[in-house]
């Protein structure tokens, strides 16, 4: 079953949902700060321009007491000059009032206009006065007329900043409203996201250890796999040896020692015959010429399989008999270097050597085309050191891994002893392999 | 007085050939046989023969190391190898072993009598095909190396030396023969061992064989 698909979906519809809200918030936010600024600023214009209406109303009342005690008529036309731009004054606060306040209560907007008018109107007769009425009715006037009507504009223009307060109340109680919306809906979104998230998380987590459990199981598998492999090929290869060997012995303890005996044979029949028939002891020459030949060529074969010199006498000769076998057969010298503690090593360590040896006379003969190769046998106390360098072309180590078996072998073979080996080489610079194996210490002499 | 001979192989049929074989000569005494190496090294103490031919591969012991115990207990045993092998390996473990003939399977009906009767009088034998094969090694060796053969540099009376050296004599049988005094022959055979830039007496032996000197 193919899991991403739909981990795919439920992130990203997580993902999606948060950036949902968190979009919706920013932006509500940014709405409900400006919406509560404009609201603030209003409210506060209103309540500015009623302190305005209020002081100026004062100073009508104010501007009018002078106008009344004013004895001169130049400094009285003065004072009504003033009153007449408080009034201009006044109507501009109103309308601007009014605007703000807007419409939706005409009839408070009604009352201060028509309060205003009424004072105003209740102030025209003092205008027509001469100065002696002004003196003679002024105070009454003004306690009976202005201040009643002031105090009426006054009272409609709470009236207003009330209605103006109530609708600034009103407007916040809305957009608290709508906070209250956006929450609801951010909760529902959370709790989505939640539900959905654990979901996926559980699905995720449940997967994932079904998964790892595979892998591992797998990766067991691979390493058993593995492990067998190594094992099958430790024992083919041992038991390749083992082959040769008995093979090797069997053709030159058996086959080698009857052609040995029937040689003698033919001597006998030479030695023995009555008449010197040339004819017979031609056929006796030729049988005893085919019988040399025959047990040279089962020697050889014999020591191809595997040379009797590393068995009767060891390593040192076998490499030696080695190397100048191999160099009659390529015309390639061989340096051959043997120091330290080789002598007496274990069976399978001379074999070992020995196999790894030829393996890599073989590849620097037959891919390298080296004009030297040499090899170094080092014995020290704990640890067998071999090396073989040649000369030739060199090669790609990992291509060549890939070809043949012949690095496999090698590499095969020193790792069965715990060794490790190292191939050096680049095209046209020769090739150096480079092999480490440890000598338990039962297993030194 | 016949020759007293004792032979080894671990495999009948060779032993009944070699039997046949040196029994139908008159001056020659089969003393004993043995099938394996230890049996060899007993029976050589128990009988006293004058030559041992025996084979390399054998059980218990090889033919190379038996050879090398009972020189060590009689030094006048004279032994000869019998091998399938013609290789310098072989050949140097067995002269380094102290025998003084070596000889191949494939030619023993040709070369056995002469082996036997040349060791009975002290001198070495190894089968002309040994000498073959060493000598092409020897010669390719020296052209790998870029060198010259070292025997155009000894003396006529070196090479004399030489010779009977390798011929299996000891200082002062070769002092006999060429009548000087052995300190001579021991000044001349320092002197070859250095131009020939040999070590040892089997060595010696080896370079002979190479130069089919001796055979």
């Amino acid at each position: 079953m193919r899991t991403w698909p739909f981990l795919l979906i439920g992130f990203g519809a997580l993902l999606l949902l948060i950036a949902l809200s968190a979009v919706a918030l920013h932006s509500r936010m940014g709405q409900v700060y400006r919406e509560v600024s404009i609201i603030q600023q209003g409210e506060r214009d209103n309540r500015r321009l009623l302190n305005q209406l209020r002081s100026e109303l004062y100073q009508t009342a104010i501007l009018v007491r002078d106008y009344l005690l004013e004895p001169s008529p130049e400094a009285a036309a003065n004072e009504r000059q003033s009153l007449e731009e408080l009034r201009t004054a006044i109507q501009k606060d109103v309308a601007s009032l009014e605007t703000a306040v807007q419409t939706e209560n005409l009839e408070t907007s009604a009352g201060l206009h028509e309060a205003i008018l009424k004072y105003w109107r209740s102030m025209e007769p003092i205008f027509q006065w001469t100065p002696s009425e002004k003196g003679l009715q002024g105070r009454a006037f003004l306690r009976r007329s202005v201040v009643p009507y002031r105090d009426a504009v006054l009272a409609a223009a709470e009236k207003v900043g009330e209605v103006s307060a109530r609708q600034t109340l009103t407007r916040q109680e809305q957009i608290l409203q709508t906070q209250e919306d956006l929450k609801s809906a951010l909760r529902q979104i959370a709790g989505f996201a939640l539900v959905l998230g654990a979901v996926v998380a559980f699905f995720s987590i449940v997967r994932t250890r079904s998964l790892e459990a595979a892998a591992a199981t797998h990766l067991a598998e691979i390493e058993r796999n593995a492990g067998e492999l190594r094992n099958l090929s430790h024992k083919l290869g041992k038991a390749q040896e083992d082959e040769r060997r008995s093979l090797s012995r069997e053709l030159h303890d058996q086959v080698g020692q009857m052609l040995t005996a029937l040689s003698m044979e033919l001597g006998n029949i030479e030695e023995l015959l009555p008449s010197r028939d040339e004819q017979i002891i031609t056929h006796v020459e030729e049988a005893k010429k085919l019988n040399q030949e025959t047990l040279r060529a089962v020697r050889n074969i014999s020591s191809g399989l595997r040379p009797s010199v590393l068995d009767e006498l060891g390593l040192v000769p076998a490499l030696r008999w080695q190397a100048r076998e191999f160099s009659r057969r390529s015309g390639v010298p061989v340096d051959l270097q043997l120091d330290g503690e080789i002598v007496d090593l274990p069976e399978e360590y001379r074999t070992c050597i020995y196999r790894v040896v030829q393996e890599s006379l073989t590849n620097s003969a037959r891919h390298a085309q080296a004009r030297l190769i040499r090899v170094t046998l080092h014995g020290g106390m704990d640890m067998l050191c071999l090396t073989v360098e040649d000369d030739g072309k060199g090669f790609d180590v990992q291509q060549a891994r890939g070809r043949g078996l012949g690095l496999l072998n090698i590499e095969e073979r020193v790792r069965e002893l715990g060794g490790r080996v190292q191939f050096d080489s680049r095209p046209s610079r020769g090739t150096q392999l480079r092999c480490e194996i440890p000598i338990p210490k039962e297993v030194a002499v | 007085m016949s020759i007293k001979i004792l032979i080894a192989d671990d495999h009948d049929i060779v032993r009944a050939g070699l039997k046949s074989l040196l029994e139908r000569q008159t001056d020659i005494e089969i003393a004993g046989e043995a099938s394996d190496g230890r049996e060899l090294v007993r029976l050589a103490e128990q009988l006293s023969p004058s030559i041992v031919v025996t084979d390399i591969a054998m059980p218990q012991l090889n033919g190379i190391d038996a050879a090398a115990q009972i020189l060590r207990r009689d030094p006048d045993i004279k032994i000869i190898i019998l091998s399938m092998y013609a290789d310098e390996e072989f050949l140097v473990r067995a002269l380094t072993a102290g025998v003084k003939g070596y000889l191949l399977k494939d030619a023993v009906q040709a070369d056995l009598l002469s082996a036997v009767r040349a060791v009975a009088m002290g001198r070495s034998f190894f089968s002309p095909a040994i000498a073959q094969t060493l000598a092409e090694d020897y010669v390719r060796q020296l052209q790998h190396r870029g060198l010259e053969d070292s025997y155009e540099l000894l003396t006529e009376r070196e090479r004399e030396v030489l010779q009977l050296l390798a011929e299996g004599k000891s200082n002062k049988e070769v002092a006999e023969v060429l009548k000087i005094s052995p300190y001579t022959v021991e000044t001349h055979r320092t002197h070859l061992m250095q131009k020939l830039n040999l070590h040892n007496t089997a060595e010696i032996v080896l370079y002979a064989v190479r130069k089919k000197i001796v055979s």
